[in-house]
Parts: structure tokens; C-alpha cells; sequence
């Protein structure tokens, strides 16, 4: 059977895939063949020519740099002009909110522009009327005739302030002590009245724990007593129980033994009475 | 022809990343997302031909592998279920029944407008090397959509057959037929238009 290599075969040969054995066959079928021979090296030749188609170079999207399940809308509205028309749109709001909030005002009255921040602008003041010449030189006049009082000297001005401060600090001297002495006084007064209230207090308190304890003392032996009464009690009446159980045992033995003796009796003379009656009849 | 750069080693190793996005880390799912955008942006932008489409696609993809990724049994199934559903998003496209043309972003499209007539090639003019993803774009586009999405996934993410046959839910052997046919088409496209390494200057 002739054999002819399969095209997938020939696809392995091409690329280097075969093994020893198939490619030994393949060559032997290629010399009987030259025209598929022919074909596989053409086909080389496109495989030459193929390779020379690069590769073109490209830039990830944005859109695919994140997970575009993640973005809002796979299309941004944000073209450029857009971007532009925000940020003018962005500035205008600002001035204004900022004019708002300053009181930014312009006005435009009797031929004067004005612009202010705040409040409206104050009205200017009135111009006060200059005092007169004759006014000035009276006012000159009396602060000079002030000034030509005599001055003291120096000394005696020292002098005075001296005595002055030693009358203050005398003054301030004994209203001081005065008054540390009515601290001292006060604090006196105020530790004996403590010390009156603590002896009172323990006093009482004393008082207080004697007529507890007693009271409590009195309590204990009163339920001491009361308690031996009780024991003292009980004490009899087991013993007379015990007098009355012995005596009725007693009685009981006493009476049995009575009974017992009555019935000895009773047999001893039913005996004796029988004795003589079994004499007479052994004799007949 | 699938070269492994730093990215793609990283890619390799990064289970407990992907582990821990399983179990909910959102840091680790936003780091897989940066890991793997690219990949999976330039898997559908070759599927689909289409700048526009390939970037909603992708990002249907990651935003499932937000919401999903935690239903993820092993760690190591990651990197097949994440081209299943780019390669079901894809599909999806295309029964929708967009016609994708549009693989240069706006700015690109006036530069490349003259290259996409396709009968601009002259046997002995040198194809610059910025038309030549256009070209390989429309020659993929020839494919019809299993094989494409079998020939992405091999020359292009380095997958292996094995992952192919996972991800696509068919036999390993039906994975490499859908591959010899598509490679044959190519083959075929390219000789019609006279498209070689030669031309190509390569």
C-alpha cells in the first residue's frame, strides 16, 4: 500500500514536529513527489514572508486601567470643552459667594464711585465749626495763671510725701494687727467651742455604749434564765415521767406477781382437796 | 514569525498573577490587562483588518476578563480562554456583516491610500516596508475566517497546536489541515500578485 502522508503529516513537517521514524517517510514520499515537495518549500517561503508583519504598538484605554464595573458610565462626559465650561462656571459661583458673604457692594452717587465691604459706607461727618481766636487765648490764659502758682520745693514736698506714707503705713500697721488680733481671738473662741463639743459628744456617746451594753447585758441574762427555766422544767417533768413509769411497773410486777401467787394457791388447795377423794377411790 | 521578546517571557510566567486576578486582586487583573493588550489588540486587528473594530474587540475581551476571569478554574487555561473570547468576539463581527477595510487609523489612510489598489505592484519595484503590512493585511483577508484564525494564532501569537485545538474546541488534526489550506491559499495569493522574497526585497 503506497503511502501517503496526511496533510496535518505534512503541517508536522513543516514545523519540526515529527519523529525520526515519520520523518524518514516523509522524505522518501517527498523525492517520489517533487511537486508537494515544491509546495512545502513555498509554503516555507510564506512563513518567510508572514513573519515580516510587525507588530503595531497601542495604548491600553483608560477605561480598561480599572474595573470598568466599578465606573459609573463606560463613556465620560467630561470632554475638554466640558472641563472648561465647569471650571468658568466653578469661578463665577465663587466670586459671587464671596461678594455675598463680604457685603460687597458699588455704588455710584453724586458723581462718586464707591465700593465698600460690610456695612453701607458711613455718611462723612459734618465739619465742627474752628474755635474762635478769643476762646483760644482764654484757654491759654488760665492754664498759664494755673502754672504761676507757687511750687513747693522739693524738700518739702518729700518732706510731706514722707509724712504722708508714715501716717498710711501706721494706719495700715494697726488696722493689720487689729485685725489679726480678732483672727486670733476668733480661732481661740472657735477651738474651745470645738473641744467643748467633743467632750459633750464622747460624754454622750459614752452614755450611749453604757446603757447598750446594759441593756444589752440584761437582755442576754434575761434570755439566760429564761432558758435554765425551761431546762429546769423539762428537767422535772422527764424525772416525774420516770417516778410514774417505775411505779406503774412496779404495780404491773406486783400484780402479776400477785395473780401468779394466787394461782399457786389455787392449785395447792384444788390438790389438797383432791387428795383425800383419790385416796377413798384407790381403796373401793 | 512569532518572536519572544521581554513582554512575551513575562507573559509566560505569570501565574500567580493570574492566579491571584482569579481570586478577585484587582490590581492583578488591571497588570494582566496591560500585560496582554497588545497581543490580543494585534491578534484581532489581523482578524478583522480593521483599526476601530480591533480596539472595541479588545476591549469587550478585557472588560469579560474583569467580570469573568474569577469563574477561571486553572491557572493554566488562562491564555486559552482569553482567544476564545477575542476569537467569539471576533466572530461576532464578522455575522454582523461589517466590511472591514479600515486598517490604518485616520491619519494613516491618506499615506497608504495607493497601495491599496493592489495593482500598483510592478514585478521589479521594491515594496517599501510600510506597505507591506497592508499587503500581508489583504492577503490574510483572502483566508476564509477558521483558517485565518488558525494561521493568526500559530505565525503570529506562537501558539501551539495543542492551544489551537483548546481554544477553537477542535482535534489537533483539523487544526493543521485548516492551517496547510490557508498556507496553501497564501501561497497561491502570492504567486498570483507576484509577491515573493525577492520582491520583497527580504
Amino acid at each position: 500500500m503506497k503511502y501517503e502522508p496526511e496533510k496535518h503529516e505534512l503541517i508536522d513537517y513543516l514545523y519540526g514536529n515529527v519523529r525520526d521514524e515519520e520523518k524518514k517517510k516523509i522524505e522518501a514520499y517527498l523525492q517520489h513527489h517533487p511537486e508537494v515537495k515544491q509546495e512545502l518549500e513555498e509554503m516555507k517561503n510564506v512563513r518567510s514572508v508572514l513573519g515580516k508583519f510587525d507588530d503595531r504598538e497601542v495604548l491600553v484605554p483608560d477605561l480598561l486601567q480599572k474595573n470598568p464595573s466599578q465606573t459609573t458610565s463606560a463613556k465620560s462626559l467630561m470632554t475638554p470643552f466640558m472641563i472648561r465650561l465647569v471650571s468658568i462656571a466653578a469661578a463665577i459661583v465663587l466670586v459671587l459667594m464671596i461678594g455675598y458673604l463680604t457685603g460687597f457692594q458699588m455704588r455710584y452717587e453724586q458723581k462718586q464711585l464707591t465700593i465698600s465691604f460690610g456695612n453701607t459706607p458711613a455718611t462723612p461727618v459734618p465739619d465742627q465749626q474752628a474755635i474762635t481766636q478769643a476762646e483760644m487765648q482764654a484757654l491759654i490764659n488760665e492754664a498759664l495763671s494755673k502754672n504761676k502758682q507757687p511750687v513747693l520745693s522739693a524738700d518739702s514736698i518729700k518732706g510731706e510725701i514722707r509724712s504722708w506714707l508714715g501716717g498710711i503705713e501706721e494706719a495700715r500697721h494697726k488696722a493689720f494687727s487689729k485685725k489679726v488680733d480678732q483672727m486670733i481671738k476668733e480661732q481661740k473662741q472657735a477651738l474651745n467651742n470645738y473641744a467643748l463639743q467633743l467632750e459633750t459628744k464622747s460624754a454622750e456617746t459614752l452614755d450611749e455604749y453604757f446603757q447598750n451594753a446594759s441593756i444589752n447585758q440584761r437582755a442576754y441574762m434575761e434570755g439566760v434564765l429564761v432558758d435554765f427555766t425551761k431546762y429546769m422544767d423539762e428537767q422535772r417533768l422527764q424525772d416525774r415521767q420516770f417516778y410514774l413509769n417505775n411505779l406503774v411497773d412496779l404495780k404491773y410486777a406486783a400484780d402479776v406477781q400477785q395473780q401468779e401467787t394466787e394461782q399457786i394457791l389455787t392449785s395447792i388447795m384444788n390438790r389438797v382437796n383432791s387428795l383425800p377423794e383419790e385416796n377413798e377411790t384407790q381403796n373401793f | 514569525m512569532y518572536a519572544e521578546t521581554l513582554l512575551d517571557i513575562a507573559m509566560q510566567h505569570a501565574d500567580s498573577m493570574i492566579q491571584q486576578a482569579i481570586n478577585g486582586d484587582q490590581v492583578a487583573q488591571s497588570k494582566l490587562v496591560n500585560l496582554w493588550f497588545k497581543r490580543i489588540y494585534n491578534y484581532n486587528l489581523k482578524f478583522l483588518s480593521d483599526h476601530d473594530m480591533a480596539m472595541e474587540v479588545s476591549q469587550k475581551t478585557f472588560i469579560c476578563l474583569y467580570e469573568k476571569i474569577s469563574t477561571l478554574k486553572k491557572v493554566t487555561s488562562f491564555k486559552s480562554w482569553l482567544y476564545r473570547v477575542a476569537t467569539n468576539y471576533c466572530r461576532e463581527e464578522l455575522r454582523k456583516g461589517h466590511t472591514f477595510n479600515k486598517y490604518f487609523t485616520n491619519d494613516e489612510d491618506e499615506s497608504n491610500k495607493k497601495a491599496a489598489s493592489g495593482t500598483y505592484y510592478n514585478p521589479s519595484q521594491m515594496i517599501e516596508h510600510k506597505e507591506l503590512g497592508q499587503l500581508l493585511q489583504r492577503a490574510l483577508m483572502t483566508l476564509k475566517p477558521e483558517q485565518r484564525e488558525v494561521l493568526i494564532m500559530k505565525e503570529y501569537e506562537g501558539l501551539k497546536f495543542v492551544e489551537i485545538a483548546e481554544i477553537l474546541n477542535e482535534s489537533e488534526n483539523t487544526v493543521k489541515s485548516r492551517l496547510y489550506y490557508g498556507l496553501t491559499h497564501i501561497r497561491k495569493y502570492f504567486a498570483t500578485n507576484n509577491i515573493s522574497k525577492e520582491t520583497l526585497q527580504l
